[in-house]
């Protein structure tokens, strides 16, 4: 039993709090108003008075962004009064704060539960939760990125797409599939080497198209066995621009005529990448891989004067050198062969 | 007392009048706040960031306070590779974890203020959230409405059947 002079020392005390905490919450230097709340909390205060400062913390941090030590806060609300709405509804709007937009809508189901149905803080929480749930719907409603953001930040957005996807998303809706058909450098850099099914010729026609003719990049995946000729030949045309061809598996899918040099479509092919480009070794390169082809064989073909010879032979120490026996299919000058050699046999070994 | 060139703070004010203090070193991540202090010596009236809100310009300084001692990237002007990775560190990961309206809010502010490294995990953030999706599952993912007729839908996914992935 307390005696009266310590009940009414203990009244003063708790209205010296109460002041303590009323100018802290009122002070105009937050930083200054937390430490000092950092310390009343400290100081153990009675129950009712602790929830307060929290409360007053909370929300400085909240309103200061400091919103993992306002969570903290928040939590500690919520399990100390269970019945009040405050915890929840400072927890919802750090969440939302934070951009966890599903979670504020959590919360407040949460505190639904929670509190009791007909309570003044029931109606509160359920009352901010419609309002919630009406922005949210309309927030949600404009986020199509098409409608968010300008073109060049979309365009770096799709530029890390894959080829196949950028394909994929003309069929979203209007606006993205007429923003996709009118950019033709998405179509720049065809890359087909992850498709599943072996292409036709009709979907490759139209890509090319769509890249008006500017391609930059065409990477070639598993082709229809019917399609290769025609394939071949629109490569040849269409190449002259493109910086980086490459045909991926061409061996499986391609019946590459036996005799190299009887095939005049892929001759002809041949010719035209070659007359519109210096790396005459790569096109070789790629075409020995289809079959044991000479290479040399290949650059025969070609106008053998104007070759770099040391871009081939930079070339010929990546080649499998287990092939280079074939390549004697050339007359070689001594000196060509020597230097060939010279940078082929420490390889070999 | 702070020598007039090594000013160490400055102000921000966002659109809706909140003035934030920051260092001034991660303040100058932004390419357009560095050009401006560079050019005006001594600032001491908040700098109004016309297109970015409180909360936004919140998290935009999180982020540059986090990467304040990231190295300053080469320009590379000229990468127009499509082989570009969409990886994220997991810092970054976790930042951009929020709605839809901010991390698009975040990319236009960072694009504003013209802090690269920042744009580039947004955009790689949104490249992750579509890509290799369905027609179908982006427009549930944007709430986009399917505005084709049935015949255009049909015709179109004819066409572009063989980019499926399955």
């Amino acid at each position: 039993m307390p005696t009266t002079t310590a009940k009414s020392r203990s009244d003063l005390h708790r209205e010296s709090l109460r002041k303590t905490l009323q100018s802290l919450a009122e002070a105009d230097d937050k930083t200054k108003a937390l430490l000092g709340l950092d310390q009343f909390i400290k100081d153990k205060p009675p129950q009712d008075l602790h929830f307060k400062a929290l409360e007053i913390r909370c929300s400085i941090n909240i309103s200061l962004g400091n919103l993992a030590v306002a969570t903290k806060d928040g939590k500690e609300i919520c399990r100390l009064q269970p019945q009040s709405c405050k915890g929840y509804i400072r927890l919802a709007k750090i969440l939302s704060k934070q951009g966890e937009v599903d979670k504020v809508t959590r919360i407040y189901d949460h505190a639904l539960t929670v509190l009791s149905r007909g309570s003044k803080d029931y109606d509160t929480v359920a009352g901010l939760r419609e309002k919630w749930v009406v922005m949210l719907a309309r927030r949600r409603k404009k986020c199509d990125m098409f409608e968010f953001l300008p073109a060049e930040i979309l365009d770096e957005i799709l530029s890390y797409m894959r080829f196949r996807d950028i394909v994929r998303f003309l069929g979203v809706s209007r606006s993205w599939h007429n923003y996709i058909e009118a950019r033709p450098h998405f179509w720049r850099y065809i890359d087909l080497r992850d498709i599943k099914r072996p292409l036709g010729l009709k979907p490759l026609i139209a890509c090319l198209k769509k890249s008006r003719e500017s391609i930059q990049e065409l990477r070639l995946g598993p082709l229809q066995d019917a399609a290769y000729d025609k394939v071949v030949r629109l490569i040849g045309q269409v190449g002259r621009q493109a910086k980086v061809l490459e045909f991926k598996d061409l061996k499986r899918t391609l019946p590459v005529p036996k005799e190299f040099s009887a095939s005049t479509g892929l001759l002809s092919c041949l010719k035209e990448l070659y007359l519109s480009r210096t790396t005459a070794w790569d096109i070789a390169v790629i075409l020995s891989k289809v079959r044991t082809l000479e290479v040399l064989e290949v650059l025969d073909v070609m106008q053998s004067d104007s070759i770099d010879w040391n871009c081939c032979v930079a070339q010929l120490k990546r080649l499998r050198v287990g092939k280079m026996e074939r390549f004697s299919g050339r007359a070689l000058e001594l000196d060509e062969w020597a230097e060939v050699w010279a940078l082929i046999l420490p390889k070999l070994a | 007392m702070a020598t007039p060139s090594t000013q160490a703070t400055v102000k921000l004010q966002s659109n809706d009048n909140v003035v934030i203090e920051v260092e001034r070193a991660i303040a100058e991540r932004s390419v357009l706040i560095k050009n401006m202090l560079e050019d005006c010596g001594e600032v001491t009236d908040a700098i109004p960031i016309s297109n970015v809100n409180e909360s936004i310009l919140r998290k935009v300084i999180e982020w540059c306070e986090h990467h304040k001692n990231d190295p300053v990237a080469a320009e590379n002007e000229n990468d127009d590779s499509r082989k570009k990775t969409t990886d994220i560190d997991e810092w970054d990961q976790k930042f951009m974890n929020v709605d839809q309206e901010m991390l698009f809010e975040i990319i236009l502010a960072a694009n504003f203020l013209d802090i690269k490294p920042l744009l580039d995990t947004g955009c790689k953030t949104v490249a992750n959230m579509i890509k290799g999706k369905s027609p179908e599952e982006i427009r549930k993912l944007f709430n986009i409405q399917n505005d084709f007729t049935p015949e255009e839908e049909e015709q179109i996914r004819r066409e572009n059947e063989w980019a499926e992935d399955r």
